[in-house]
Formats: structure tokens, C-alpha cells, sequence
């Protein structure tokens, strides 16, 4: 027999009382509404925006396309690193770790990309890409990246330890940890104490001492405030040997990184563009479930008003153009929305919802590791290995939903073909739409899926 | 040590009240930052007392990734948002809140944390009697499922009425009731178990 629930107990009272929820941080309205505002930017039209990211479209694409569309490449990854000698280890897509002889590190990127990263000890230097949290667990506190796209480093701190310009270092000796940042925002939080760490800034996090204590920026490691001009001139000369030693260094890194990123997967094939891959390049990815996909943006397509140079779209071209992207950028969305109200119900939630978050609450409620599955058929069929469905009507919502999503390519092109001819099509998507994403993982073998 | 330098509210924050003016919220639906500014540090601390209660053990980041969503979650739907009508403002955005907390629950969490969180825990500087009650409230919450969980505390922060948390979690009156009862014995079963330790 239950009772009534409104039957007074003080001693529940008493314990409600005790538990005290957490306060929201200071800044944490502010956070809400720059985030509501990253949610909507007002971005230039897609082709200017691809010509000022100039060489970084590939990555950004990416980056860009676990937020957009599809769930983040190569998700659901996890390993250790041990390293004996420098070792350099792709964290899943979400960024690379350069492990320094004896850092230990053991991470995980989830479904959606969101990464922990446990460092144990020692050096380690990452490059953060965009996408969900990235959190490195170390013994005293967690260092929380956020923001856009940033380089990290977690370094040993010794008695000497000198001020470090290459990211975010962290050192584990007697459980101390100093963090570093030279790019983008992180935070560090101990148990009980949390702080904001802008570029340039740091922070020591002491094992067995949850306080945080704040360093000085790296234009102010001393105080200035009783230095003589000679003695100024003396130090800011030293500071400037050491920070031109520390980004040849940063430069390094990022060669030995970039080096493993990806596999080079962004490098043409000779005589193919893209999105074309050789059958060959086709039937090596199906090893790893990889699936390559552009599309032109369709989320934030604009129509042209002016003639696209990049794209070599002329003035007479604008409005065809224009009309066959509108018309699959409709579709694209119409096809998103009937699959969010299949999946959820919510009408209400599908008139207000932008179509990357529809697309997010699809995956959210679709199975653990659906996903990779879904890669691994498609990279199947693309490779001929298997014959596509014939029938996609008792396919689940996410299933249509990728499909449709690595399929706005070259329809894309079709639409555009319809108005301007296969050539021009050809022609305009060149060596592929704005943003290109390599997707792949597959299927947990342990999952029982 | 201040309970503001731990980051934890010094008010629990029960039965909280008050709702934002009409005109802010129509700013806050139009878009205006200041507007929307207000909107989140009016409700703020109950979203947050709401998802760290919810989100018991998981830490604070989870915390602040779920308040967060729900008040952008919550800024997408304004535009729909009836005021006015029969439900409370604060109503809505503890429901939006619940069900990203319920989501969240229902993840799998990384095992890779196990130790670095009970690391965590055991660098609590909170009285022993404080942490005993704490330590029972909290098993007691994890016993339950996520939904029990929630309508437990919405009724006991948060002063949601038994057709609020129905609606809230979409099931029947009758439900929310039985539901309260078995959280309330749970509770009351694991504080007796404090005691005959003590």
C-alpha cells in the first residue's frame, strides 16, 4: 500500500534541505545567449564563405557536418597510448594527441563526438576539432575545451617549468597540473572550483586542493611594475628566443599531426576529382566503414546575387542556379522534417526547430551504433559490394535520413544539370561542394548489433 | 570554505517563484539579447537545481551542457509560447529541462571516468552528517528510474502540482501520485539505513 505522498516527513525534509543543487556559473546567461546566437549565425553566402576559409574548407566541412547533419566520423572509438616514444594517435575525428615518451592516455569519443580523454601523466599535445565537449580528465581536475576549433598541450611541469606558448599543457607531478592556452577557450574545474582560461592565460590545478589558482598571462610572468628599461629590453627579448622556440615547435607538432590526420584522405586522386573515388579507393574504405559526402551547404544555402568567380557561375547562370539548389535545399529540409515528426511526434517541435537540430533529436533517439551500421552498407554498396535496398520504406528514420544526406552530392548536380546541362553541372560542383565530410566507423563488434 | 567559491548554491532553491514579465519574454521570442539574458537569469537556478539533482554524479560540464540545451531548446520554442495561458512559463522550461535530463541519463556513461569521479566525491570537505544525508538522498535518487526520479523532485524543489508533473513527463495523474509514493519509501527506507548505522 502506498502512501500519500504529501504526508509530511521531517526527516526527508531535512534531508532535502540538506542537499544543495549547484549554482549556475557567472557567466552562464551570457554563455546561453552567445550560443543562441552561434545557433543562428548570419553567415555570407556559401561560396564567399568557402573563399575566406580558403584551405581550411575540408576540415571545416567536417567539423562542420557533425553539427549539420550526420553523427561525427569515426564515432564510438576509444584506446590507450602508452607511449614509449612520441606517438601520435587520431582521437576518433575529434581532433590528434602527440603523446611525449611516458604520457599515459586512455580516451573515448562517443556517439556524436563528444571526447573524454583521461591523461594519467605526462606530455601530450592536442589539436581539438570542432564538435561536441572534448574533456581531458587529468589527476587533479578536468580541462574542458570549448569554443570553435583549438590546439591543446598537456605537458609535465617541472621546478623549472617554463611558460609555454604550443596550447594547453598540463603537468601530473605530485598530482599538479598547469594549464596553458594560446588558442581558443578551456576550462579547468577541480571538484569544486571552476575558472575560464582565455588564450595566453594559465591556470595550476594541485591534486588534493580543489581551489584553482590563476597564473599570469604570458605577457606578464613578472612584475614590470620596478624594471628598468635595460632590464625590459634584456627580458622581452629572452621571452621572444623562447616563444620563437616554442611555435618552431608548434610547427613540428602539427607536421607529425597532420601527417596521420585523416590519412590523407583529402588528397585527389590523380585524374579523379573529390567526390569521385577510384573503385579501388572505394573497396579500401570498406575496411573502415568510410564514406565521403559533399553537399553545397543546402542548411544555409542563400541564392547568389552576383556572379560566383570561384564556382565560375556567370551572371546569366545566377537564377537557374538559384532555383535548382532552392529546389533540393526544399526537399532536403521537407525530407527532415516528415522524418523528425516520424521519429518523435513533436509537429510543434518541427515548426520551430531548425533543421540541424531535428536532425540532432533523429539521432539522438536512434539506436546506439545504428549509425555505423548504416555506414557499413552504404560503403558495401558504394564499393559493389552489395546491391543498395530496393525498398527503403521499413528503413528506420535515421537510415533514410543519411542516405538522403550522402545522396545531396550529386543531386545537387542533377538539379543543377536539368537547368544548365551535365557539363556546367560538372563543372560548377568541381572538386565538390562547399562542405565535405569523411564519415566513417563501424559497427562495435562487442555491441551485439 | 564559501558555498559560492564551491559553486554550489547556498539556497536549495525550494518552491521557488516568479515568472518574467510579458514584455521581456516577448523581447526574449524576438530575439533581443538583453531580453534573453533576463529570460536565463530568471530561471537559471532552478534549471540548475533541477539538472544537478537530476544529474546527480555526473559532474558539473554535464550539468552546464544540460541547462544550457534546455534554455536554447526553450529560446526555439518561445515563438509558440502561449503567455497566458494555463501552464507557467517556469513549468515549460522545467519540463524542457527534465526531458534533457532524462535523455542524458538514459546515455551510457563513459566507464574510462569511474575512478577520476569517485576521486571526486572523496574530496568532499562537507560535515560528516551532512554528507550521511546527502550520501542516503543520493543512493536513493540513483535507485530510481530517471522518470521517478524527476517527479520527485519537481514536486519536492520545485512545487509542481500532480497535473504539472503528469503533463511535465506525459503520464496519468494517478501515475504521478503512485510514482511519489514509491520515491518518497525509497528515500525513507535508505535515510532509516543511515540511522541504524549511525
Amino acid at each position: 500500500m502506498l502512501d500519500d505522498p504529501d504526508t509530511p516527513d521531517p526527516e526527508i525534509a531535512r534531508a532535502l534541505d540538506a542537499w544543495a543543487p549547484l549554482a549556475p556559473p557567472a557567466d552562464f546567461a551570457d554563455r546561453v545567449v552567445a550560443a543562441r546566437g552561434a545557433a543562428a549565425p548570419q553567415l555570407p553566402p556559401p561560396r564567399r564563405r568557402a573563399r575566406l576559409i580558403g584551405g581550411i574548407v575540408i576540415a571545416a566541412g567536417a567539423a562542420a557536418a557533425a553539427v549539420l547533419a550526420l553523427r561525427s566520423p569515426h564515432q564510438a572509438a576509444s584506446g590507450t597510448v602508452i607511449a614509449a616514444q612520441r606517438t601520435t594517435t587520431a582521437l576518433g575525428a575529434r581532433g590528434i594527441a602527440v603523446a611525449e615518451p611516458a604520457a599515459e592516455l586512455a580516451w573515448r569519443v562517443a556517439d556524436g563526438g563528444a571526447a573524454d580523454i583521461i591523461q594519467r601523466t605526462g606530455n601530450v599535445f592536442y589539436r581539438v576539432e570542432r564538435g561536441g565537449s572534448f574533456v581531458v580528465h587529468t589527476p587533479a581536475g578536468d580541462v574542458r575545451v570549448t569554443g570553435t576549433c583549438f590546439r591543446v598541450e598537456v605537458q609535465a611541469m617541472t621546478p623549472n617549468q617554463k611558460l609555454l606558448i604550443a596550447g594547453l599543457s598540463g603537468a601530473v607531478i605530485a598530482s599538479t597540473v598547469l594549464v596553458t592556452v594560446y588558442e581558443g577557450h578551456v576550462i579547468a574545474e577541480t571538484s569544486s572550483a571552476r575558472t575560464e582560461l582565455a588564450a595566453g592565460s594559465q591556470a595550476t590545478l594541485r591534486g588534493g586542493d580543489p581551489s584553482i589558482v590563476a597564473g599570469p598571462t604570458l605577457a606578464l610572468t613578472t612584475d614590470d611594475s620596478h624594471a628598468t628599461r635595460d632590464q625590459l629590453l634584456v627580458r622581452t627579448q629572452l621571452q621572444q628566443a623562447e616563444l620563437n622556440q616554442l611555435r618552431a615547435r608548434v610547427v613540428q607538432l602539427e607536421k607529425t599531426a597532420a601527417s596521420v590526420d585523416g590519412e590523407a584522405k583529402d588528397v585527389p586522386e590523380p585524374g579523379r576529382v573529390w567526390h569521385d573515388p577510384s573503385p579501388e579507393k572505394l573497396a579500401e574504405w570498406v575496411a573502415t566503414c568510410h564514406v565521403r559526402t559533399d553537399e553545397p551547404a543546402l542548411d544555409r544555402f542563400t541564392p547568389l546575387t552576383e556572379p560566383d568567380k570561384a564556382r565560375g557561375i556567370a551572371a546569366s547562370e545566377i537564377g537557374d542556379y538559384n532555383a535548382a539548389l532552392t529546389e533540393v535545399q526544399k526537399r532536403w529540409k521537407d525530407l527532415t522534417r516528415s522524418l523528425y515528426i516520424e521519429t518523435t511526434g513533436d509537429t510543434v517541435g518541427a515548426d520551430t526547430l531548425s533543421n540541424e537540430a531535428m536532425r540532432r533529436e533523429i539521432e539522438d533517439k536512434s539506436p546506439r551504433g545504428e549509425h555505423n551500421l548504416i555506414l557499413q552498407r552504404i560503403s558495401q554498396e558504394r564499393a559493389g559490394l552489395v546491391a543498395p535496398p530496393a525498398d527503403l520504406s521499413k528503413a528506420s528514420t535515421l537510415e533514410r535520413l543519411t542516405r538522403a544526406y550522402v545522396q545531396l552530392g550529386d543531386q545537387s548536380e542533377a538539379a543543377v544539370a536539368r537547368r544548365l546541362g551535365p557539363q556546367r553541372a560538372h563543372a560548377i560542383r568541381g572538386e565538390g561542394w562547399d562542405w565535405r565530410l569523411e564519415n566513417g566507423g563501424c559497427p562495435d563488434p562487442t555491441s551485439g548489433r | 570554505m564559501a558555498d559560492e567559491m564551491l559553486g554550489v548554491a547556498r539556497n536549495p532553491g525550494r518552491f521557488e517563484a516568479g515568472e518574467i514579465d510579458d514584455r521581456t519574454l516577448r523581447l526574449a521570442s524576438s530575439g533581443d539579447r538583453d531580453a534573453s539574458r533576463a529570460l536565463v537569469e530568471m530561471y537559471q537556478v532552478r534549471v540548475f537545481a533541477l539538472a544537478s539533482r537530476m544529474l546527480a554524479g555526473r559532474g558539473r560540464a554535464t550539468v552546464e551542457d544540460i541547462a544550457q540545451d534546455a534554455f536554447l531548446q526553450v529560446f526555439r520554442g518561445l515563438a509558440a509560447w502561449k503567455p497566458g495561458g494555463s501552464a507557467r512559463l517556469s513549468t515549460w522550461i522545467l519540463t524542457i529541462t527534465t526531458r534533457r535530463a532524462i535523455d542524458e541519463l538514459r546515455k551510457q556513461r563513459p566507464a574510462l571516468l569511474a575512478d577520476i569521479e569517485r576521486t571526486s566525491e572523496a574530496r568532499g570537505d562537507d560535515r560528516a552528517i551532512r554528507k550521511e544525508l546527502l550520501a542516503a538522498i543520493e543512493a536513493a535518487l540513483r535507485e530510481l528510474s530517471p522518470e521517478l526520479r524527476a517527479a520527485f523532485l519537481l514536486r519536492e524543489y520545485h512545487g509542481l502540482d500532480y497535473a504539472e508533473i503528469a503533463s511535465a513527463l506525459s503520464i496519468e495523474l494517478g501515475t504521478v501520485k503512485s510514482r511519489l509514493s514509491r520515491a518518497r519509501a525509497t528515500l525513507r527506507a535508505r535515510l532509516a539505513e543511515v540511522h541504524d548505522a549511525g
